[in-house]
């Protein structure tokens, strides 16, 4: 663990965006003690007003601070994007593990049923979600990590299929192993590392599926801000407050930038054949 | 009927595997990887298992163990009852239930040939040698972590190499650490499976000794599987040489060596390089590569390369039958042949 | 034993490996020289460095790895081209490559390509090097399948690697390395992936081509049984250096170097009847990248003593054309 962090100290670029990153999370995990004002009050003598010294960003139609929803937003975004996450890890990599190892019927039904999930489009699978859950922060976060969780699966499946050749898992069997020991004491601790680069590298796709089905007034509902809906708030106002974009959008793609960036150089620390081909 | 001695005893042990293709996964044909073996193992010996790639040797190993599911025959084993040291009638592993399987598992154990891919990466060498005991749930904790500075002893790794991991360990001591997990459960048989052949020359000698000064401590019987016929040679009591799924040859080491009665022996004995400039044998020139074992060769399965072959080769598989006391071949022309073997020099 | 001029000779030869770990002496301090027409066997376990040696004589080392030192002379026709100070990508080094110097490995199907026939892979080999017209390469490819034994040599050539059987894609790769009738044909561990049956029939099959190519080969393995049958000179190597060499009966019958004895006795004896117990050398091999002070193999060597820890040993005459590389020979300094 510390060799990993000696080695990843070595990217430039990664030890700067992850910076970044956890700067976000940062500001996720403080936002209700460091937002300049209440995100939620409404003040009808102040609305529409342009960045100012009080406002750095503005404010909206019902002159809610832009500053303090962002930061706010970014509370949201962390907070389902993350339980997603954890939500496609938790349902695929054990189902992948499972069928990966055991193989047989039950390997194929469950392949051809991850690939079903695969080619529908993630929003209209998210879609069904929200329409029967509701349009709920927990359904959002069931329909953005069932959406995810195919691919958990795959990749998991792919990873375990290769260390279950190895001969060490073949000497546990040849000790009387079960299989249960075997995926808990041998396939799992080998293939953490790729399903941690997994992990990270899909958490952008997260960041941008919740934008995207909040924009769509699929997602979290008003008054909680979320970026996506405020972007779609903004859009109405674009001729006469184009400022208020910029909020949203730049916490948008610095986070998405961020995890891709650090994602890549999680995979190329870890693997670092990958980097010499580059 | 099964003599007192005999550890294990197999019977016509078949495996095949099918060859799939296409969308269905229809199976088309079978590849008979084992193709009716007979052999027993006496207690205390080592038994050598020759052949080429492909021959079947390892797949013979691995459905003993049923490590590898049988298509059919028997696989008899003395196992050793659960109090200690009374020995139980014969057991078919073949037929075993999970249960069975489990508790034979602490008597027969299996040796790799590569010593980077049979070692966890993610556990210590205590913990790699400690497994087999935590998975049949033997012993305490602490128990177990002196059982494990024992068996390192044994191989003769130290105490404190106990908490490190494989990866620093060269080729031969990861080798002592796959020994030393074999022996955790104190088993009765070891297949050896090409135990030396991933090591160099010096490590190889090195590994060769420690098991032969382990099966005298231990009373341990092996099942050495391998392709170097001087390897065998130095360690077996008895060989048996395998030939596209089948066994054509089973004799004492020095029978089977110095008087071979197949064809097939008779060329592969030719066919090792000896260490010594002044040693020239003419070599048998065996024809062409081993005929896939998905459609051998009608009658006898060597009969394409053979240079004793008449028409009854071509047609009638010979009868696997004793040629002498202890000695088993399957050939037509065993008896009027005069083959040559190693001369000693 | 050695004729007047030499075909090859390597003086001084290092080669090191600059890596993330630290440098490692792969071949450190090695020279040799080989005679038209002999074969010169060079034997040591995995990591000696010979290997290394004769990428090095093809001009194949590629960065991290760097010839420090040395010359690699290839004597021709037209005077002597010292191959060390060629650029590994130039010209130069192409035209001796397959010409003059022709290369096997170990594992033939990493150095066919998996894609073309391998007819046409050898009228490739052929039309790179020499003035001929495609048909007429490829009947000379056809003929090169039949001299190295491969049946129906016209079917073949439409065959593609995969189709072939491990000795048989070796035949072919003997066939490509012979195509332009090199000088020197450097083999590297030929046939250790092979069965023993198909290794006896490669090893026949060299013997023959040595014969009626007058080739000289490189030989390296690590199996003494393969050297004792294909040499008529031994190189042993241990940790980058050469620690003994001789003509290939001195060295099987009197080995002086402690590392041959110790490796003479750790292969079984297929002739011998007597139960003995294998002469193992104890320990491992030490890590190339440690540079300990004194002989490389002083730390395993039964007979080490307190000058072998402090100095290296030269290669020095311990017999008619044999030389050793160890104190027990040599008055002590």
């Amino acid at each position: 663990m510390t060799d990993f962090f000696r080695r990843y100290s070595r990217d430039k670029v990664g030890v700067f965006f992850g910076a970044l990153l956890l700067l976000l999370y940062g500001v996720a995990l403080t936002a209700q003690w460091i937002t300049p004002a209440d995100p939620m009050a409404v003040n009808l003598r102040e609305v529409f007003s342009p960045p100012s010294a009080t406002h750095w960003l503005g404010t909206d139609q019902f002159g809610r601070d832009i500053l303090s929803r962002v930061i706010l937003a970014t509370q949201v975004t962390v907070k389902v994007t993350s339980a997603a996450c954890l939500f496609a890890v938790l349902t695929g990599v054990p189902i992948g593990m499972f069928v990966g190892y055991r193989g047989g019927w039950i390997e194929s039904v469950t392949m051809r049923a991850t690939d079903m999930l695969l080619i529908f489009p993630i929003i209209m699978l998210a879609i069904v979600v929200v329409v029967i859950s509701g349009p709920t922060e927990t359904g959002v976060i069931v329909a953005l990590g069932l959406a995810q969780a195919p691919q958990f699966v795959r990749i998991t499946r792919g990873v375990t299929l290769s260390i279950k050749e190895e001969l060490y898992v073949e000497a546990a069997i040849a000790a009387g192993s079960g299989w249960l020991h075997i995926l808990a004491r041998h396939i799992w601790p080998n293939i953490s590392t790729p399903i941690i680069v997994q992990a990270t590298l899909t958490l952008p796709v997260f960041v941008l599926n919740a934008s995207a089905l909040s924009y769509l007034g699929l997602g979290v509902q008003p008054p909680t801000p979320e970026w996506g809906q405020m972007l779609n708030e903004a859009k109405d106002h674009l001729i006469n407050a184009p400022y208020l974009i910029v909020g949203p959008a730049a916490a948008l793609v610095i986070f998405v930038l961020s995890a891709n960036l650090v994602g890549d150089a999680v995979q190329e620390t870890l693997n670092p054949k990958l980097k010499k081909r580059k | 009927m099964t003599a007192e001695n005999t550890l294990l005893e197999v019977r016509n042990l078949r495996k095949y595997f099918p060859v799939r293709k296409g969308l269905l996964q229809r199976t088309v044909a079978q590849i008979k990887a084992v193709d009716g073996v007979d052999l027993t193992i006496r207690t205390g010996e080592t038994l050598g298992l020759v052949g080429e790639s492909g021959c079947g040797k390892t797949t013979t190993g691995r459905t003993i163990l049923r490590l590898v599911e049988p298509t059919g025959g028997e696989i008899l084993f003395r196992g050793r009852s659960l109090a200690g040291d009374t020995d139980t009638a014969m057991t078919d592993v073949a037929t075993a239930s999970p249960a069975q399987i489990k508790l034979l598992r602490r008597d027969m154990q299996i040796i790799f040939q590569d010593p980077y891919s049979s070692l966890d990466p993610r556990m210590t060498v205590g913990e790699i040698v400690g497994e087999p005991l935590q998975i049949q749930g033997l012993m305490s904790r602490s128990e177990r972590m002196a059982r494990v500075l024992d068996l390192l002893g044994a191989v003769g790794l130290s105490a404190d190499h106990a908490r490190r991991y494989p990866h620093e360990f060269s080729g031969g001591q990861r080798q002592r650490i796959g020994i030393a997990r074999a022996l955790a459960l104190n088993p009765r048989l070891v297949v050896a499976d090409e135990p030396v052949s991933a090591l160099d020359v010096s490590i190889q000698a090195q590994v060769i000794n420690l098991l032969q000064d382990l099966q005298e401590q231990f009373g341990l019987t092996y099942l050495f599987i391998a392709h170097d016929l001087s390897v065998v040679k130095h360690i077996s009591n008895r060989v048996a040489v395998m030939y596209l799924g089948k066994i054509v040859e089973l004799a004492d080491t020095r029978e089977l060596f110095g008087n071979p009665r197949h064809p097939y022996t008779e060329a592969l004995l030719s066919a090792v390089p000896v260490a010594d400039p002044d040693f020239k044998v003419e070599r048998i020139p065996l024809e062409g590569d081993v005929p896939s074992p998905v459609n051998p060769p009608s009658g006898c399965h060597f009969h394409p390369r053979c240079r004793y072959a008449q028409d009854v080769c071509r047609t009638e598989p010979p009868a696997y039958r004793a040629v002498g006391q202890t000695h088993f071949v399957s050939c037509h022309r065993a008896d009027e042949l005069s083959l040559r073997g190693m001369r000693s020099s | 034993m050695a004729a007047a001029e030499p075909l090859i000779e390597v003086k001084g030869l290092k080669v090191h490996f600059h890596t993330e770990d630290g440098v490692a002496l792969a071949v450190d301090g090695v020279d040799f020289s080989i005679a038209p027409e002999r074969t010169l066997g060079v034997v040591g376990e995995s990591g000696c460095g010979k290997s290394v040696t004769a990428r090095a004589i093809m001009g194949l080392i590629e960065p991290p790895g760097r010839i420090e030192q040395g010359e690699i002379l290839l004597h021709g026709p037209d005077g002597i081209v010292d191959i060390a100070g060629l650029d590994p990508r130039g010209a130069e080094i192409r035209d001796i490559r397959g010409t003059e110097i022709a290369m096997i490995f170990q594992e033939p199907m990493t150095s066919l390509n998996p894609v073309f026939k391998i007819g046409d892979q050898i009228v490739e080999a052929i039309l790179l090097h020499e003035n001929l017209s495609r048909s007429q390469a490829r009947e000379r490819a056809i003929d090169l399948l039949a001299a190295v034994g491969i049946p129906m040599p016209r079917q073949r050539f439409d065959h593609f690697p995969h189709q072939l059987s491990g000795g048989m894609r070796q035949r072919a790769m003997i066939a490509m390395a012979m195509s332009c009738n090199p000088r020197l044909l450097i083999a590297d561990e030929p046939t250790t992936a092979l069965d023993v049956t198909i290794q006896a029939q490669v090893l026949d099959l060299m013997n023959a081509l040595r014969r009626d190519f007058n080739t000289a080969i490189l030989f390296i393995t690590h199996d003494l049984g393969v050297i004792a049958g294909m040499a008529d000179d031994v190189v042993v190597m241990y940790l980058g250096k050469i620690v003994e060499s001789a003509p290939v009966r001195e060295i099987f019958r009197h080995p002086k170097h402690p590392y041959t004895q110790g490796l003479m006795g750790s292969i079984p004896s297929l002739t011998d009847w007597g139960a003995r117990r294998l002469t193992a050398i104890e320990g491992v091999v030490p890590s190339p990248f440690a540079h300990a002070q004194g002989c490389g193999f002083a730390p395993r060597c039964p007979h080490a003593m307190e000058v072998c820890r402090r100095r290296s040993p030269d290669l020095l005459k311990v017999g008619p054309g044999h030389t050793a590389a160890c104190f027990l020979h040599q008055a002590a300094p």
